[in-house]
């Protein structure tokens, strides 16, 4: 048959049935993970709070989710965001919910007694020791005022908002705690989206003629997004203006934090909904540039603008420096942008990631090793906006199947099967997907939040995982080190990874180092640079090993 | 609810159910005219376009596939079922399809553009080069094909051709942003920063309209009256004015007082000149939805480019009670007493439309710098414009304003330094002569500072 025959008939699907001849019967793929939320006790489920037919354009955009130390036990705890209705009173929403691990990655629902069970209509979540006490505080990111939880110790929070004057209400949706001015506590970076009220919501159709959620562009009000200096003493200050934030109206949906030009200082990363993503270079004088086109990562390389949802940093080509992965609406491909040394050069194509992620559309992202073999993988949890494109459930219009990315040298990616990872497709309307090794065991477990449906918590059981090394660490007061970097030598290969919490959409991750190790039976050596700059070696290490990196332990490193 | 592994299946269905009637009752025509002649290509194709249109992409696939069944030479049944399967992500399938119409019309330069970004998607990039090639070999003006080209150059670190190749393709259309943002990149790759930031800047988020005129006739199957109206204005932003009025007009046949199509009539009379036709228009519209915020914003526009500029006022005062929150109401305020050398209240009108999102245009910036300006408050001004250039370092008007604040404040480097970057952008006016003459002055008489 010529290829062209071949083609035609290829196109129309008549030799469907011929290629599954020829090709037998084939291996079903062992999942990497296991769906256990229910089994775990991680009973949450997100309520939007929908109207049917009123398409408030909130109601598509929650709920976010927290992996964090909640009682200092030294295992991740969940915090889950919950929404529950634009419409209803704050008293009679569901709360969010706190569930403390057991210690054995099974969870148990603590939220009674809490005081963490805010009732705002609940967006994200952001995680860090604000107040130097070495507990890890939360700021909850709503649709109205947001909310600022000191953490008391023994799985109890106090809400110290007023007091600490974070508080803004607006339409807040991904935060990020980070040390911006290096002066030894966390300041707090509030990414917004849009100017809405529900009296302004507007009604949209769809190319049929339906009603829809509208898009950002309809109500033309992107937000500016908000620096909070910590003043050390229990309060903030907002400094967008004088940072030069004030200028930087978007409409921020995902937040990272990096030092993207090795200036020794953090730098913002924001995803905006269908504008230009911003690039905040920490100018080292307590302001920011906006750089992003300048750097090559506003858009991708058509130089338009895209629905940027979720984002992730991380040196995913071993060159030192940070990289970046964006994540699009459907009918949008995601951007892979390797940063060059001073701009980025979008990869996204030649990646094959292209290819993989254009027909759905993503929200929490992640960049992590899940099967320990040194390279960093993808994990997207997907859900869409609207109506165009495939229907998978006839009960929600928007669910999708999630992905799991198997990352390569190059770096290349391919998809994992069967499709995200678990044995069946798990189809939801998702958005926040947090991150972290939930039981211990040296697989990165992954919790993500569903739009009216139950949470996943996808446990890690990849079957061919390599070794691995975690390092955590941690402040002179014994918090998450946020903004640290750690380096690994091993397999000739020197590798970095971050101590960071933000990034994804709408969630805080566990901010420990996580070092797929591959076949390696440990790291040769190992460095931790703080995020004042001050370095201690830890020496070579066995695979497995959780290492707590003290700056009062540990040996000078060499000069270089 | 967990999905059981059955629903992993996509549903196929097209329900209708609450969609636009004039949409429902166009495809319930397609279907009926396909179940009476189902062995007719060119009825399933009509339907696909209709589906595809429609954003019903899956349905569209199935309405192409009937088609290139029945009629296996119908190199557009394969085309669109090309697009149509690429927008699902199924894009080996598209390359099969695409494979196809290039035996069948292989001097259809789209098609060879088309299949290259395909095939860079799918990292096959020897292939996507060969296929950018055959794009600018059947047609040399097809910049998609150039610009793809560029792009497998730049991933292959072979910055300085990439240069090459974009350089012309932006000569010849400078609103090209693809171009432009990868001519960018690839002058940073090639150690050009100076260039490369300008062109980045000049061309960010602009994007470009590669012509494809198959695909045009499957936008052009769209119906009902937003989805024309979508269509039209994006075609009228694009420069295509006389032709989207003449298909406004069309359009106001079936719909005289649709407030959309009023509007975007309004719009485009305005932009050719023609205050009276705008304003008859408007008028009809006002009549329709006094309320309307696009309407009072025409109306005010209408009226200060006819010097009206009370009246002007009163329509702009009528579209803030409408929506204050938008800044576009606040920024024509600002334009009417700009107009009226009201300068104090331009800025402060300015002021409130910056606090609303006016930031993102740059003639909002521009506005602001020159009142400053004209107020000779010039340390003001070179602070304002000073930003407008960072944000915005394609605006050569920025870098004039910029070397007058500066020559004024004595700044003569500064104000060197701008006007050479203003001369880059823009041919030598007035304005940048009177600045090289006051620059001499200063420096003649020694005075200035660094």
């Amino acid at each position: 048959m010529s290829r062209a025959g071949a083609a035609v008939l290829l196109a129309l699907g008549l030799l469907a049935g011929t290629l599954v001849a020829q090709t037998g019967e084939r291996a079903t793929p062992e999942p990497w993970f296991d769906e256990v939320a229910a089994a775990r006790g991680l009973a949450f489920e997100h309520v939007s709070g929908q109207e049917p037919g009123a398409y408030l354009f909130p109601e598509i955009h929650a709920g976010g989710a927290a992996l964090f130390d909640a009682d200092s036990d030294g295992d991740l705890d969940a915090y889950l965001v919950q929404s529950g209705g634009l419409r209803v009173a704050a008293a009679e929403r569901p709360g969010n919910r706190l569930f403390l691990n057991r210690g054995d990655g099974s969870f148990r629902d603590a939220t009674e007694g809490s005081g963490a069970d805010d009732r705002g209509f609940g967006m994200g979540v952001a995680a860090g020791d604000y107040d130097g006490d070495g507990r890890t505080d939360l700021y909850v990111t709503n649709l109205g005022p947001n909310v600022l939880l000191r953490n008391l110790g023994d799985g109890r929070f106090e809400d110290v908002t007023a007091r600490a004057g974070v508080g803004a209400a607006g339409w807040s949706s991904s935060a990020a705690f980070l040390d911006y001015d290096l002066d030894g506590d966390l300041d707090l970076f509030v990414v917004n989206y849009l100017d809405w009220t529900l009296a302004g919501e507007v009604e949209c159709v769809d190319t049929t003629g339906k009603r829809c959620y509208c898009g950002p562009a309809t109500y033309n009000t992107p937000a500016p997004d908000v620096l909070y200096r910590n003043d050390g003493d229990g309060r903030f200050t907002d400094v967008s203006r004088e940072a030069g934030l004030g200028v930087g109206f978007g409409t921020g949906l995902g937040v990272t934090v990096g030092d993207f030009d090795a200036n020794g200082r953090p730098d913002l990363f924001v995803a905006n909904d269908n504008m230009l993503d911003q690039l905040w270079l920490n100018q080292s004088d307590g302001t920011f540039r906006e750089e992003a086109v300048f750097w090559g990562c506003a858009a991708d390389a058509s130089g338009r603008p895209k629905a940027g949802m979720g984002v992730s940093s991380a040196d995913v080509d071993d060159d030192g420096d940070l990289d970046l992965v964006v994540c699009n609406l459907g009918g949008e491909s995601d951007s892979l942008f390797l940063n060059n040394g001073g701009f980025f050069v979008d990869r996204t194509r030649s990646s094959g990631l292209a290819s993989l992620s254009g027909a759905l559309t993503r929200f929490g992202m992640g960049w992590l090793d899940f099967d320990n073999d040194g390279m960093l993988d993808l994990y997207q949890a997907n859900g869409a906006i609207g109506r165009r494109g495939r229907i998978y459930l006839d009960s929600d219009p928007y669910a999708q199947p999630n992905l799991l990315i198997r990352g390569r040298p190059g770096p290349r990616y391919e998809e994992v099967l069967p499709r995200g990872g678990t044995r069946e497709p798990l189809i939801a309307t998702s958005r926040a997907a947090a991150f972290g090794d939930v039981d211990g065991d040296g697989g990165v477990d992954v919790v993500v939040v569903n739009r009216d449906a139950p949470a996943y918590l996808l446990h890690n059981r990849a079957a061919k995982r390599g070794h691995h090394l975690r390092v955590r660490v941690l402040t002179d007061a014994g918090a998450d080190a946020l903004g640290a970097v750690v380096f690994a030598e091993f397999g000739g290969r020197r590798v970095r990874r971050e101590v960071l919490a933000a990034y994804s959409y709408q969630a805080a991750n566990e901010p420990t180092a996580h070092f797929g190790l591959g076949e390696a039976e440990g790291v040769d050596g190992l460095e931790v640079r703080w995020p004042d700059g001050r370095r201690r070696c830890f020496g070579s290490r066995r695979a497995g090993e959780l290492l707590v990196a003290r700056r009062s332990e540990g040996s000078a490193c060499p000069e270089g | 609810m967990r999905a059981a592994a059955a629903l992993a299946q996509p549903a196929a269905t097209v329900d209708l159910e609450g969609a636009d009637p004039e949409v429902a009752a166009r495809i319930e025509e397609a279907r009926r005219k396909v179940l009476e002649s189902p062995e007719e290509a060119a009825a399933w194709l009509e339907l696909g376009k209709l589906y595809h249109a429609h954003q019903l992409t899956e349905a569209a696939v199935a309405g192409y596939r009937r088609a290139a069944g029945l009629d296996s030479d119908s190199p557009k049944a394969w085309y669109f079922l090309a697009l149509a399967e690429a927008e699902l992500g199924e894009l080996e399938i598209a390359l099969d399809a695409g494979a196809r119409v290039v035996e069948l019309v292989p001097g259809y330069a789209p098609v060879h553009w088309r299949r290259g970004r395909w095939l860079e998607s799918l990292g096959r990039t020897g292939e996507a080069e060969a296929a950018f090639r055959r794009a600018v070999d059947v047609d040399p003006s097809a910049a998609a094909g150039w610009v793809g080209l560029a792009s497998i150059l730049l991933e292959r670190g072979r910055a300085r051709e990439a240069v090459d190749i974009l350089r012309p393709v932006l000569a010849a259309d400078r609103t090209n942003g693809i171009a432009g943002q990868l001519f960018g990149r690839a002058l940073l790759a090639a150690g050009d920063e100076t260039a490369a930031r300008r062109v980045l800047g000049m061309t960010a988020g602009m994007g470009a309209y590669f012509p494809d005129p198959w695909h045009e006739e499957v936008l052009d199957s769209v119906t009902g009256v937003l989805n024309r109206l979508q269509l039209l204005n994006a075609r009228m932003a694009r420069g295509e004015l006389d032709r989207v009025i003449r298909q406004l007009e069309a359009l106001r046949e079936s719909h005289p007082e649709h407030v959309g199509v009023l509007n975007l009539l309004s719009e485009g009379y305005l932009q050719l000149g023609r205050l009276d036709a705008a304003r008859a228009v408007l008028e009809i519209a006002l009549g329709t939805d006094p309320t309307d915020f696009s309407t009072l914003i025409h109306l005010a526009q209408a009226a200060r480019f006819g010097g009206d500029l009370e009246a002007a006022l009163g329509w702009a005062d009528r579209a803030l009670e409408a929506n204050p929150r938008l800044w576009q109401g606040h920024f024509e305020r600002a334009s009417i007493f700009y107009a009226d050398n009201r300068l104090e209240e331009c800025l402060g009108a300015l002021e409130r439309a910056m606090r609303h999102g006016a930031h993102q245009n740059p003639n909002a910036w521009l506005t602001q710098g020159d009142a400053l300006l004209r107020l000779a408050r010039w340390s003001e001004a070179a602070t304002v414009l000073e930003r407008a250039t960072a944000r915005f370092p394609f605006l050569a008007q920025a870098w004039v304003g910029l070397a007058v604040a500066e020559v004024e404040r004595g700044r003569i480097e500064r104000a060197r330094a701008a006007l050479e970057t203003a001369a880059e952008l823009q041919p030598e006016d007035e304005t940048m002569s009177a600045v090289r003459t006051r620059i001499r002055e200063l420096e003649r008489a020694g005075g200035g500072s660094r």
